[in-house]
């Protein structure tokens, strides 16, 4: 579905990533178990190398043994189709493919001072990674007198080693930070553009004029052609708040969420253009209620809830005649409503389950107006939402996918704002698929109340060297406004 | 909290500059009265008001370049590292402009940069210029304009000076309006620093202490605004620290308000009532500042959304989750949503029945087909039927059959009955489609394999009715090929009331098909087919009556006799139809019967006879009337 990037390995939102998580959540787990262990494997196939390479000569059978038992871990490692290997040290901490490997950072603690000593952050293994690039490397590790990452090179290069590539984190992060500056921005134009068009739509229909479908074909394929390249720029979006257009924004969030979502269950390219275009629309007949009824503050009379439940059937109504690719968006109209057991509404005549899209749907609507804040109603927190969520289980929601929709969001979703334990407050800005309750933070406001200056990117799945146990955690996760804070996209 | 301009933000600066540079070598370089002075200020102005409209331009001024947050801007440029120069000469740090700049005051400001930049210092400075030149929405921050003459916070500029030392300097001046506060009157440094002479000045610093008091700790700056609020004796509070915080956010200010509130022994919104807030910004916090209307509980959000539990439900492997997303993304990119979406417009159309709708049904109908959506084309159908006396849909629904109706259609959903000839609603639309149905289902079985002609049969024997005109026709007029294909299904029919189409094939052109038309009518049961075959041994065609006559016998038909014998008495012996006579001959030797008798006699016992064919038959005669004799057991008569 989409190619494999090694600059963006490092990051969790690579293309690799969306691999990963293009497999159903449920089968996830036993995928990064194994890729966990090879990772720890090699981890200490590295550590034992340099060891016995400290220890006895170059000829010495140990010595022999343990380049090729290293040798042999790369390649375990490198999967069908992966052409190189990532380790990273990041705040002293050991990452492997993006697997944080806490006892490994204490346990080959000199492993990894030797690196950082010569201010080397990250080393690259290509498939090519032979006999050679293992002593070599494991030598280089063990000459006191290379102290900087460029007389490591050339000692590599001298020693004829051409499949290992070391790297500065600055270096990947200045490139990293360019790049998710630009998706940033990319995928801001298409959201700006998706509120205006959605606003388009919504006068023609009220008009009673039919609308032009091109553009909003054209919209979807952009967040999609994003969300391959930069899956957290895009979803970021759904951060963006907008007091004056909760319906427009909602619509393009829930389109980016089904997309997402979409891909995650691994949903081919023409049936996510479908979804995404069915995401758009699929609340359209909301423009035939009454505004009045529809922001009402009170609860409902029995007859406003009719009214407000009128809006599937003449969403579908709206759209049965538009000339669309399909007639999903229609359907998913009438269905997102219609939940798992059957017991929503439209009443249908013969009952028959959610069609895929609808079901995916129901569960990005439903996210989506949680955790978003309007005239009438508070938002929820992310995590209290995905609670909402798990219990309509069975209910409201599919069950399976609904577990989907949490393994892409992650327990703590991007943009969530969480107290940690050291007190301070932050955002989170990207989920770590390998552990959904230890995601990458930016603090923001500090133990003390004082806002940063500049946000400090935390991943919470460090390891403090002396107590071994994780540097932080979060303590809870808690309303952004009630921390004073705005704008959480700005900190994606 | 500013975010880093992108690129098109960097391209767009550049541009104004370039603009900029433009006008103002033009307003150097040409007369008052010239059109290009004219132009190029306009076209600047234009220019700004496009890009400020979101909110004021920010340049640093760096020696011979322009900065924007950080980033220089127009590097390489000649023009505009020639402007920055100019403004640099003028001890300008920083250039704003803001919304809403007029032509004229880009003409004012270009001719205090058109002038001796030591006549500008001298006449007090260049901001001092563009005050008394009446611009408003362009200002200018000096480098140096304060420093030093004073302290505190008059000592520092605070449109420029770093973020932190501002806000080092604001907890002292709250504790001074406190102390002052005691002595009778407050002093209100920070509203005396703000005092800037143009409002943009006054804006940026505004909000640049409002971005320093969020760096200090909560407790400290929970207690400056404790102090601000606090009111002298003339009921006058710290107006600059209160119009700082009005320029927080809302959520930040409502946090705030929330903390200071107790303190007060007030509610927060009766604090926030104090403050001059913009009104955008008052109904926002006020929001936030309200109470919800319902608890998370009511609404039915749990307390403790249960982490833990939930990593570890999402930490366990569950195939069946696996299996079923595997199942729905399957059904998904398999199954055409053309049935479903021809349900749901049934619905809709259920819902509301006008024109409209029937006409989304009719469109839906034909990828409904395709895509062999049969159960929900029977609704559909069900659903015209429902509404067929409705006079104003009438020609909605016309429309739809007539769709139905379409060869085209119909050819598809008849090929889908040779695969799954059980298919109801292709059934349905067959029938519905009337003799148009008729004729494409046979022209289907016909055309199609003998395996699909079997598989097909029991389709055709439901719609006999329907198929029967058709049948008719083809047996009489169609193709050869066709017609026997018609043929041979009528018999398997086994069905009496075919015998009237097939009877028709005796009419056909090809003698292939009157013969098996002869085979048929004999194979059918009933003394209709006997009187049918009877009546055809006077076919018009030898080969089809000599083909009757040897069926009777082939089948034993015993009924026929009577004709038989008609048939050989009624031709004379001199008539030359040799072969039928022959061929009854034959078919009485084989049926024996006795009522043969008396004309075997006569044929037997011509005496003169002449010729070979004649004789032929006499012979014949007599061989059948000694076996006739034989299973009698009677002597034969001389």
């Amino acid at each position: 579905m989409t190619e494999i990037n090694r600059d963006d390995d490092e990051r969790l939102e690579s293309p690799l990533e969306i691999a990963a998580i293009t497999q159903p959540a449920t089968r996830e787990p036993s995928a990064t178990a194994k890729r966990l262990e090879a990772a720890r494997e090699l981890a200490r196939t590295l550590a034992v190398a340099q060891n016995n390479a400290s220890l006895y000569p170059s000829t010495h059978p140990l010595v022999v043994a343990s380049m090729d038992e290293l040798v042999g871990a790369v390649s375990t490692i490198l999967a069908p189709g992966c052409e190189e290997v990532m380790l990273n040290i990041y705040k002293g901490t050991l990452f492997i493919e993006n697997h944080v490997l806490p006892e490994e950072s204490i346990t080959h603690r000199k492993l990894i001072e030797d690196l950082l000593a010569r201010g080397i952050s990250a080393l690259t293994m290509s498939e090519s990674f032979g006999s050679q690039d293992a002593s070599a490397l494991v030598s280089l590790l063990n000459k006191s007198e290379i102290r900087d990452i460029d007389s490591a090179r050339e000692y590599l290069d001298q020693h004829g080693s051409h499949g290992v590539i070391l790297a500065e984190t600055t270096e990947l992060d200045a490139a990293q930070e360019a790049r998710t500056r630009e998706h940033k921005a990319h995928g801001k134009e298409s959201y700006d553009s998706g509120v205006t068009l959605m606003r388009d739509v919504e006068t023609q229909v009220k008009l009673g004029r039919v609308f032009e479908v091109e553009p909003l074909q054209h919209l979807v394929s952009n967040l999609l052609d994003t969300l391959f390249k930069d899956p957290a720029a895009v979803l970021g979006l759904t951060a963006i708040r907008s007091h004056d257009h909760y319906t427009l924004n909602h619509s393009i969030n829930v389109c980016i969420l089904a997309l997402s979502l979409g891909i995650a269950l691994g949903l081919d390219a023409d049936s996510l253009k479908s979804l995404g275009l069915s995401a758009l629309l699929y609340d359209l007949g909301k423009v035939r209620i009454p505004e009045d009824i529809l922001n009402k503050e009170g609860p409902l009379t029995a007859d406003e809830w009719q009214i407000v439940k009128s809006h599937a059937a003449e969403g579908a109504d709206l759209l049965k005649r538009i000339q669309l690719v399909d007639q999903m968006p229609m359907i998913v109209a009438y269905e997102h409503h219609q939940r798992h057991d059957l017991q929503g509404y439209p009443e249908l005549a013969e009952p028959h389950e959610q069609h895929l899209f609808s079901k995916i749907v129901a569960l990005c609507d439903a996210y989506d107006a949680m955790t978003t804040s309007r005239p009438f109603r508070r938002e929820i927190r992310p995590d209290k939402a995905l609670a909402v969520l798990m219990q309509g289980r069975n209910k409201a929601y599919d069950p399976s996918i609904t577990k989907a929709l949490i393994a892409m969001l992650g327990i703590y979703p991007m943009s969530a704002v969480v107290k940690l334990t050291d007190g301070s407050v932050a955002v989170v800005f990207r989920v770590n698929h390998d552990d959904l309750l230890r995601p990458r933070v930016k603090t923001i406001v500090g133990a003390k109340g004082q806002w940063l200056a500049e946000p400090e990117v935390v991943d919470l799945r460090l390891i403090d060297p002396e107590t071994g146990g994780y540097a932080v955690s979060i303590d809870e996760c808690v309303p952004a406004a009630e921390y004073g804070i705005e704008d959480v996209w700005q900190y994606l | 909290m500013e975010s880093r301009p992108g690129k098109s933000a960097q391209t767009h600066a550049e541009e104004i500059l370039r603009l900029l540079a433009s006008a103002a070598n033009a307003v150097r370089l040409y007369p008052e009265s010239s059109p290009l002075r004219e132009t190029a200020v306009e076209h600047f102005t234009e220019a700004s008001a496009a890009l400020t409209s979101q909110g004021p331009l920010r340049f640093g001024i760096d020696r011979n370049r322009f900065i924007i947050e950080d980033t220089p801007v127009g590097e390489g440029s000649p023009q505009i590292a020639a402007l920055a120069e100019a403004l640099h000469t003028l001890q300008v740090g920083q250039l704003i402009i803001a919304p809403g700049l007029t032509a004229d005051e880009v003409k004012a400001f270009l001719q205090i940069l058109s002038m001796e930049a030591r006549a500008v210092r001298a006449s007090g400075g260049a901001r001092d210029a563009l005050v008394g030149a009446g611009i408003r929405n362009l200002t200018i921050v000096e480098v140096n304009l304060r420093a030093s003459a004073e302290t505190g916070i008059m000592g520092i500029d605070l449109t420029a000076a770093p973020i932190d030392e501002i806000a080092a300097k604001l907890p002292e001046l709250a504790h001074n309006w406190l102390t002052t506060l005691k002595e009778g009157s407050g002093t209100d440094d920070l509203a005396a620093a703000m005092d800037q002479p143009d409002a943009v000045a006054r804006d940026l610093a505004a909000e640049r202490i409002s971005e320093a008091m969020l760096r200090l700790d909560e407790s400290t700056r929970v207690s400056i605004v404790t102090a601000a609020m606090q009111a002298d004796p003339s009921g006058k509070r710290m107006d600059g620290m209160l119009q700082v915080i009005s320029r927080m956010t809302p959520s930040a200010l409502a946090r705030l308000l929330k903390l200071v509130a107790p303190r007060f022994g007030q509610e927060p919104s009766e604090l926030a009532g104090k403050i001059e807030i913009p009104p955008e910004v008052a109904q926002e916090l006020q929001v936030l500042l309200t109470p919800p209307a319902q608890t998370d509980e009511q609404r039915g959000v749990p307390a403790d959304p249960g982490i833990e539990e939930m990593a570890q439900d999402m930490a366990e492997a569950h195939e069946q989750d696996s299996e079923r997303i595997e199942q729905l993304v399957s059904a998904a990119r398999k199954t055409s949503p053309a049935g479903r979406a021809l349900t749901t417009t049934v619905d809709i159309t259920r819902m509301r029945p006008n024109d409209e709708s029937f006409k989304a049904l009719g469109e839906a109908i034909p990828p409904a087909i395709r895509a062999s959506a049969f159960r929900e084309i029977e609704e559909a159908i069900a659903l015209l039927h429902d509404f067929a006396s409705d006079s104003k849909l009438a020609p909605a629904i016309t429309q739809i059959r007539s769709r139905l109706a379409d060869p085209d259609v119909l050819a598809d959903v008849c090929r889908v009955l040779v695969d799954s000839p059980e298919e109801e609603g292709a059934i349905a639309i067959v029938l519905a489609a009337g003799h148009v149905g008729a004729e494409v289902l046979m022209a289907t079985y016909v055309n199609t394999t003998e395996a699909g002609r079997v598989a097909l049969q029991p389709v055709v024997v439901r719609l006999s009715e329907s198929i029967g005109p058709v049948a008719s026709r083809i047996v009489q007029t169609g193709d050869p090929q066709a017609a026997e294909a018609v043929i041979r299904l009528l018999l398997s029919l086994q069905d009496k009331r075919v015998l009237s189409t097939v009877a028709q094939a005796l009419e056909h052109s090809d003698t292939t098909v009157r013969s098996l038309a002869v085979t048929v009518i004999a194979e059918l049961p009933g003394p209709e087919s006997t009187q049918l075959l009877s009546k055809t041994l006077s076919h018009w065609d030898p080969e089809t009556h000599r083909l009757a006559a040897r069926e009777i016998g082939r089948l034993g038909i015993r009924d026929a006799v009577p004709a038989l014998l008609k048939t050989l008495e009624g031709m004379g012996a001199y008539e030359g139809n040799h072969e039928l006579k022959k061929e009854i001959l034959k078919s009485l030797e084989i049926l024996r019967p006795a009522q043969a008798v008396p004309v075997l006699n006569r044929m037997a016992n011509h005496r003169f006879v002449i010729g070979k064919q004649r004789r032929e038959l006499r012979s014949l005669a007599r061989r059948v009337l000694a076996s006739i004799r034989a299973e009698m057991n009677v002597t034969p008569e001389r």
